[in-house]
């Protein structure tokens, strides 16, 4: 999927994926590597996979299941969160509680809730949708670095011009 | 009678008694003033004419005698004695004027005395006449006139004589009538007597039974009360104060009956209360047990929806390629069409996991409601432990040991498929709780008539809490994932339907015991 609207390429992006039951993973492992050239990485647990958030990975975006052993998905994300503000976070739930939506998009910014059972061609929106969106913002922060970087020297420069004429 | 008030009937008896009590002495007072006047009469009647009479008898006898004497002796002193006697008979006589008995016969007694007393005195001074001239020889006008003297004499002593047989008779008749008259009094003082002391019963047995009458029928209506008959009536009505006492005890039942009946109201509303709220405690757990399902369901859902999606884009992929491609070796070479392969290979195995799990989801469920019917019959619960270990061994990981300590039970009634289920769904519980190494024990053994099956091993992991929740419908999390609670409430499900209950414990130093706690016989299992 070469899209030449896109402003990045398919291979930068990784996608972490965050599930107790490996066969939902197994799955969106297979669909998202037939349809993209995304970078996916799974985690059946969810400190593995905060483990992994801390050891300097850089996600793209994040998708958790919500009920899982000793961490819930709510926490899961909100750590992510901490660590990486620009990745955007899904929610991929089969507990279809109002309550914890709200909870979850209002402690963590959710970018998208997903119930399962989900359909591929709409959870592949949502994640392009975040992550054009995720490199969008990034493309505006190297823009705003590059700028930065520019000013620096043109102040390096004024600063020698000044000196040569003092 | 009985219409009478109570206190009447009451204050009626000593009433009645004192009434008895003077007319009895009236009676006897009157009866003593009777024999009094009898007394009275026969002393002053024949007492007085018996005296009198014998007292004339004596006198003519006396009389008699000292004229006799006077002839014999020539004395005329005698003569004057007889007459100041004969004095004295007159005198008597004009006394017994006074006396009834006598006044009857009392002229012919004067007269017969007189005519006596004037021959004999006459006849008595002549005989001493002639004794003087000694030589005269009695004239027979003389000898006339003393047989005609002893004539007259001979009446007065039978007039005399009858005169004292009357007064005896007047007297024993007297004593006859005082006699009867007591007789008679006797018999109307018995008489009375008896009256009144029959009243007195009849009316002590009427005051009594007024009494234990309406008693032993409030007694008996409140029996029926106490034994449960609320409206039993008490078909007591008067006007007395036992009818008072009935109205205040039908007043009390109504209270009764209406306090009982607001009470049977509110504990109708309040079962109805219990029901609902039993009610929406079930469509809580329902609710839990729904939302349970949903979170196992969408999973394995998700992942055949999202798989058979990848199939079938797979499929399409590799069509168009063998489509478009030249030779086989282009086709080889193609890394799409080997992701298209791939995608194939891995949708399928996706599939058949997700197949799976809803399989077991299903069969959970099944056990979960109890649709199983198996057969009702005896079953060996050793037996049922060593199926249980045999299915379960493969589970058991490598450092976990799973013995079996079978103990001396009875055999047991109940649904074996159910019982097994419960068994295997216990100790896969315990499986999934322990961290290797460790060591699960499933024992048996009768205590306090009931038979128990314990599932135990030497880790501590539950609190009060967790342990209390084990048992209810929700979710729980194992080692490596959360899942719907099916197994253990599938348990307690079980254990109920054979009369019987599970526990958890769980302890520092106790480690954690599952115990199944059946009846040695079943028979309290529902059909």
């Amino acid at each position: 999927m070469n899209d030449s609207t896109l402003t990045y390429r398919e291979s930068d992006a990784t996608v972490v994926l965050v599930d107790d039951e490996e066969m939902v993973l197994s799955s969106l492992r297979s669909f998202l590597e037939l349809e993209t050239e995304y970078g996916v990485e799974s985690f059946t647990e969810p400190r593995a996979a905060l483990d992994w958030a801390a050891n300097g990975a850089a996600p793209d975006v994040v998708v958790s299941d919500f009920l899982m052993p000793e961490i819930d998905g709510i926490e899961v994300l909100r750590v992510f969160a901490e660590k990486h503000p620009h990745a955007p976070r899904i929610l991929l739930t089969g507990y279809a509680d109002k309550e914890s939506a709200i909870k979850a998009i209002n402690d963590v910014g959710l970018f998208q809730y997903v119930e399962k059972p989900w359909d591929n061609e709409h959870l592949l929106m949502v994640l392009r949708n975040a992550l054009e969106r995720r490199f969008l913002v990034k493309q505006l922060q190297d823009k705003i670095a590059e700028i930065d970087e520019a000013r620096g020297e043109l102040s390096g420069l004024q600063k020698d011009i000044l000196r040569t004429f003092i | 009678m009985i219409s009478l008030r109570f206190h009447h009937r009451i204050l009626a008896l000593p009433l009645l008694t004192a009434l008895a009590f003077l007319l009895i002495y009236a009676m006897m007072n009157r009866a003593t003033e009777e024999g009094s006047r009898i007394i009275e009469r026969v002393q002053s009647e024949f007492f007085h004419a018996l005296e009198l009479s014998h007292g004339l008898q004596v006198d003519a006898m006396t009389i008699r005698h000292l004229l006799t004497n006077a002839v014999s002796s020539g004395n005329a002193d005698d003569v004057d004695e007889a007459a100041r006697f004969a004095g004295r008979v007159q005198v008597v006589l004009t006394d017994c004027q006074g006396v009834p008995l006598l006044a009857a016969r009392l002229d012919s007694l004067s007269i017969t005395f007189d005519e006596y007393w004037f021959l004999a005195h006459a006849t008595t001074l002549d005989l001493m006449d002639a004794e003087h001239q000694l030589d005269v020889d009695f004239d027979t006008d003389l000898l006339d006139r003393v047989v005609l003297m002893n004539r007259r004499y001979d009446e007065l002593r039978t007039l005399l004589d009858e005169v004292v047989a009357a007064s005896n008779e007047a007297l024993s008749e007297a004593m006859q009538d005082t006699r009867e008259n007591i007789a008679g009094m006797r018999r109307r003082l018995n008489f009375i007597s008896f009256v009144f002391i029959t009243a007195l019963l009849v009316m002590a047995v009427a005051a009594i039974g007024g009494i234990i009458r309406p008693v032993h029928r409030m007694s008996r209506v409140a029996q029926a009360i106490a034994g449960g008959d609320l409206h039993k009536e008490l078909d007591y009505r008067s006007h007395d104060a036992f009818g008072e006492l009935a109205d205040s005890f039908r007043d009390m039942q109504a209270a009764l009956v209406e306090d009982i009946e607001r009470r049977e109201e509110a504990e109708a509303d309040l079962i109805a209360a219990q029901g609902q709220i039993i009610q929406s405690e079930k469509m809580a757990a329902l609710g839990k047990m729904v939302a349970g399902l949903a979170h196992e369901m969408n999973s394995p859902l998700g992942t055949l929806i999202s798989a058979a999606d990848t199939l079938d884009r797979g499929r399409r992929l590799v069509g168009e390629k063998c489509a478009t491609a030249g030779d086989l070796e282009e086709l080889r070479r193609d890394p799409r069409f080997a992701k298209g392969l791939r995608a194939l290979e891995q949708g399928v195995g996706n599939l058949t996991v997700a197949s799976e799990r809803v399989d077991e989801l299903v069969s959970g469920l099944r056990a979960f409601s109890l649709l199983d019917q198996a057969e009702y019959q005896q079953m060996d619960i050793n037996e049922g432990v060593a199926a249980t270990l045999t299915v379960v061994d493969h589970e058991v990981p490598d450092e976990v040991e799973i013995v079996a300590l079978a103990g001396d039970v009875p055999p047991i009634l109940g649904y074996p498929a159910q019982l097994n289920q419960m068994l295997l769904a216990v100790v896969r519980h315990a499986l999934g709780e322990v961290t290797p190494p460790s060591r699960i024990e499933v024992a048996t053994a009768v205590v306090g008539g009931r038979v128990h099956i314990t599932v135990s091993h030497d880790q501590r992991l539950h609190d009060a809490a967790a342990l209390a929740g084990l048992f209810d419908p929700g979710f729980r999390s194992d080692r490596d994932r959360v899942r719907m609670n099916w197994g253990l409430v599938a348990c307690a499900a079980v254990a109920r339907r054979h009369g019987g209950v599970i526990r958890a414990e769980s302890g520092v130093g106790r480690g954690t015991i599952y115990r199944v706690e059946l009846p040695a016989d079943a028979t309290g299992a529902r059909a």
